[in-house]
């Protein structure tokens, strides 16, 4: 017969040993090591999934920040160039402010040194002309001169005003003082005389006229009594042509 | 001339006899088991792996995929049993290369021994799956007319995988075996290629079959409790 029952037998127990061996060495080892190895996969590609989403996450916030610096650098450059020109706008006002300054400061004082070189101008100019002219009015001065001198005082006492008349007659009525006549030279008797009787005709006055030398009034005359003077002098004259000479200078620095 | 290596006794005790088919059946395991629990001694689960350890991935990952094509949800479950028939066998077929050796799926008492197993099997994974009820009444379905011919479906098919697997090994050591004594030079070794590829192959069928007759058993009930879901949906 060509099946052997104990071999049959013996088989199938071999058969079922075999499993046994095969399901302890063979399949449980490998299917453990292919579970753990893809569990270890899965887990290197869920770190890897987690570390993408990492790096797209930095790569975000790098772009945000790097759009953020670039727009906080363009702010800050437009305000930094904005501050450069206000500062430069600033700087320059000031320097135009101080050459202003400087340059007024520069025109004032040439101005002053102008007014002063030209006071001092006319004052030499003045000197040298009232030296010249107090030597020839010197040169000149004699009893005729003076008699002369009295009788443009007598007119200009005959000319003065009425209200002008009255105040000086009123001061000489009012003050113990005796009137007083200064010349550069003695007047003669006649013009003194002749002075009384203008000051008494115009003022209504005929006592204690004095008569003073004055060498000091160059060539001139003058009536004195309390504040009120009545005089003549070349001396006015030439006050008179300084003032010309300083005004005619000023006037000519305006323009 | 041998027909079988049962014929070949080494020792006996009574019923019991010791003979080359269960010695060879030894040494395969011994070589199958020691040979895996070698490689498995060194297992690497993360990194480079070795080119034995691969050779054994391969096999298994091949045995669950090919288990869970058949329509097996849980191939884990079966791969210990249709994965140990189907590297037996083929490892069997394979040693044919090795002179004098005789192969023991060429014995009858081999195959039947598998072809039991596997008719033992069926019921058990399919009252594991099921329960015993709906099991035993897979028999009388559709009609209990139709029990005598699901019982001789039973055996017949336990037969035929017993029968096919004997005469499949058997033939090819037996054309090998007398093509040798009329030219014993080139003839044989073609004779024996060819029976390699047999044998291979009659591992494959033989596999497919015990899983596709587990399949049937486990997934009766599943497949009558869906078709009555869509009918009365």
């Amino acid at each position: 017969m060509l099946i052997d029952w104990s071999t049959v037998i013996a088989q199938m127990i071999n058969f079922l040993v075999l499993i046994w061996l095969l399901k302890r060495y063979l399949y449980k080892p490998v299917l453990l090591a292919i579970d753990t190895r893809e569990k270890s996969i899965a887990s290197q590609i869920s770190l890897a999934a987690a570390s993408q989403a990492t790096a797209q996450k930095s790569q975000q916030d790098s772009a945000l920040k790097s759009a953020e610096f670039d727009q906080q650098k363009s702010s800050m450059l437009a305000a930094a160039q904005n501050d450069a020109a206000q500062e430069r706008q600033k700087l320059m006002d000031e320097a135009q402010k101080d050459s202003d300054a400087l340059r007024a400061k520069q025109d004032e004082t040439l101005e002053r040194e102008r007014l002063e070189a030209s006071r001092e101008i006319v004052r030499l100019t003045c000197k040298e002309v009232f030296s010249v002219a107090r030597k020839a009015l010197s040169d000149l001065s004699s009893v005729s001169l003076e008699a002369t001198m009295a009788g443009v005082l007598i007119d200009r006492i005959g000319m003065l005003s009425t209200g002008d008349k009255t105040q000086f007659a009123q001061s000489l009525l009012n003050t113990s003082q005796s009137v007083v006549v200064r010349s550069t030279f003695d007047l003669p008797e006649a013009q003194q005389n002749a002075i009384k009787s203008a000051v008494k005709e115009n003022f209504d006055y005929d006592t204690n006229i004095e008569f003073k030398t004055e060498p000091d009034l160059v060539c001139g005359i003058e009536l004195l009594c309390k504040s009120y003077k009545v005089s003549w002098s070349i001396v006015d004259y030439l006050n008179s042509l300084e003032k010309a000479v300083s005004q005619s200078a000023e006037a000519e620095h305006a323009a | 001339m041998r027909l079988s290596s049962d014929q070949l006794i080494f020792w006996r005790h009574g019923f019991f006899e010791l003979n080359e088919t269960v010695v060879t059946t030894w040494v395969i395991m011994l070589v199958l088991a020691g040979g895996c629990a070698l490689i498995t001694r060194k297992l690497v689960a993360v990194g480079p792996v070795s080119r034995w350890q691969s050779l054994l991935e391969i096999v298994v990952t091949t045995a669950v995929s090919q288990i869970k094509e058949i329509g097996l949800q849980t191939p884990e479950q079966f791969l210990g049993f249709i994965g140990t028939i189907f590297l037996y066998v083929a490892f069997a077929s394979l040693c044919t290369i090795l002179p004098g050796y005789d192969p023991p799926t060429g014995s009858l008492s081999t195959t039947t021994a598998l072809a039991l197993c596997v008719f033992i099997a069926v019921p058990i994974y399919g009252i594991q799956a099921e329960g015993f009820g709906k099991f035993i009444k897979t028999f009388v379905q559709p009609t209990p007319i139709m029990l005598p011919f699901n019982i001789i479906s039973q055996l017949s098919r336990t037969l035929a995988l017993a029968i096919r697997l004997f005469g499949n090994m058997m033939s090819g050591a037996m054309i090998v075996a007398i093509l040798l004594t009329i030219t014993p030079f080139f003839f044989p070794i073609v004779m024996t290629a060819l029976g390699l590829l047999i044998g291979m192959v009659q591992a494959y069928i033989f596999s497919v079959l015990a899983a596709v007759y587990i399949a049937a058993a486990t997934e009766v009930g599943s497949t009558q409790s869906t078709q009555k879901a869509q009918n009365n949906g």
